[in-house]
């Protein structure tokens, strides 16, 4: 998934100051259970 | 696990973008955000209160990724179903400055609902968001009189729009009260500057009074100042309930719920100004510079699905 973060601490008027980047998709526990049970299966 | 449809940007943003990587690079891109309105993707196995497909709103938690992407795992303790005559902007405006109000209101200075006849009121910052949304809880819940706070003809207006019974420029604050023939104040919430107002806070608050701050501060109070009235001073912190998992942390989705059914029925609004759109770098960025300026009004909104 796309996301926008900081890995320092800029002020605003610096372009850098937040950067976009892509990231796993974070998933509720029940998710990671079924996707498991499907992938044992 | 949220598919957000729209943010907000409050203090808190800008304060943790200036601070939390300022003497090393993170190795781990943080993100930021804790304002948001979206749908629900998927559940963990002990979610109750929603299931897939709702719309929800919530701020979230201090100590976890915030919101500014396009997927959030949220503690659903923390969250609420959205208005549902709410836009995802309009509702994503809401949920920290609106858990912060009413925390300060009716758990820090414990205001009774529909019980605070004749008593008065002072919000300090009544244009900001937590003082625009804090002002519309006062005056529809409580029955107290609100005096707030502004200085520019713009915010004087807004707070007049939000429901304030008065307004007073904040730059002379104990002559701005005395004109208006009031001596003093039964409550003060403070959502500008603590130090700057200490003195005046202290000067007006009423014997026995109580007075919430959520702006902390950057010299020493003199506390000794409130002594001789017996009043009593309030953090609020709306991160306070998810940072320490307190007992009652299931709260804010109550109170969630509960502004939802009022901004349903009319008796409160959305405080959002204006909307910006895009999961974007340059986007954020102009909103953090709008914010940071000090000269928002409302709630600044990003809208990241149309």
């Amino acid at each position: 998934m796309k996301a926008i973060g900081i890995t320092k601490s800029l002020p605003v008027d610096d372009k850098n100051c937040f950067i976009s980047f892509e990231t796993e998709k974070p998933m509720p526990e029940a998710k990671i259970f079924w996707l498991k049970f499907m992938r044992f299966l | 696990m949220v598919k957000i449809h729209a943010v907000s940007v409050n203090p808190v943003d800008y304060k943790v973008r200036k601070n939390a990587a300022k003497n090393n690079e993170l190795d781990e891109p943080k993100i930021l955000g804790w304002d948001a309105a979206g749908v629900v993707e998927a559940v963990g196995s002990e979610v109750s209160n929603f299931k897939v497909g709702d719309e929800v709103y919530y701020s979230g938690e201090y100590k976890r990724p915030g919101c500014n992407a396009e997927f959030q795992l949220i503690d659903s303790r923390i969250a609420g179903h959205k208005p549902s005559n709410f836009s995802f902007e309009e509702a994503a405006a809401m949920p920290l400055t609106a858990i912060t109000a009413w925390e300060a209101i009716f758990d820090r200075l414990r205001l009774q609902k529909n019980g605070e006849n004749n008593k008065k009121l002072l919000i300090i910052g009544g244009a900001g968001g937590v003082g625009s949304i804090g002002i519309q809880i006062a005056k529809k819940l409580t029955n107290i009189e609100v005096i707030a706070t502004a200085s520019r003809e713009e915010t004087s207006n807004w707070c007049k729009e939000m429901g304030a019974d008065l307004i007073v420029n904040h730059h002379d604050l104990e002559n701005e009260i005395k004109k208006a023939n009031i001596e003093n104040v039964d409550y003060i919430l403070n959502f500008f500057d603590t130090d700057m107002h200490w003195d005046a806070m202290a000067n007006l608050i009423k014997p026995q009074g109580h007075i919430c701050s959520i702006v902390e501060n950057k010299n020493p109070l003199d506390l000794n100042k409130l002594k001789n009235k017996s009043a009593a001073f309030h953090w609020e912190f709306m991160f306070t309930r998810s940072l320490f998992k307190t007992e009652d942390m299931i709260s804010q989705h109550k109170i969630l719920e509960e502004l939802r059914l009022l901004f349903e029925e009319g008796s409160l609004k959305t405080t959002i100004n204006k909307t910006f759109e895009g999961l974007d770098t340059q986007v954020f960025r102009e909103v953090h510079e709008l914010q940071e300026s000090g000269k928002s009004i409302g709630k600044n909104v990003i809208k990241f699905i149309s």
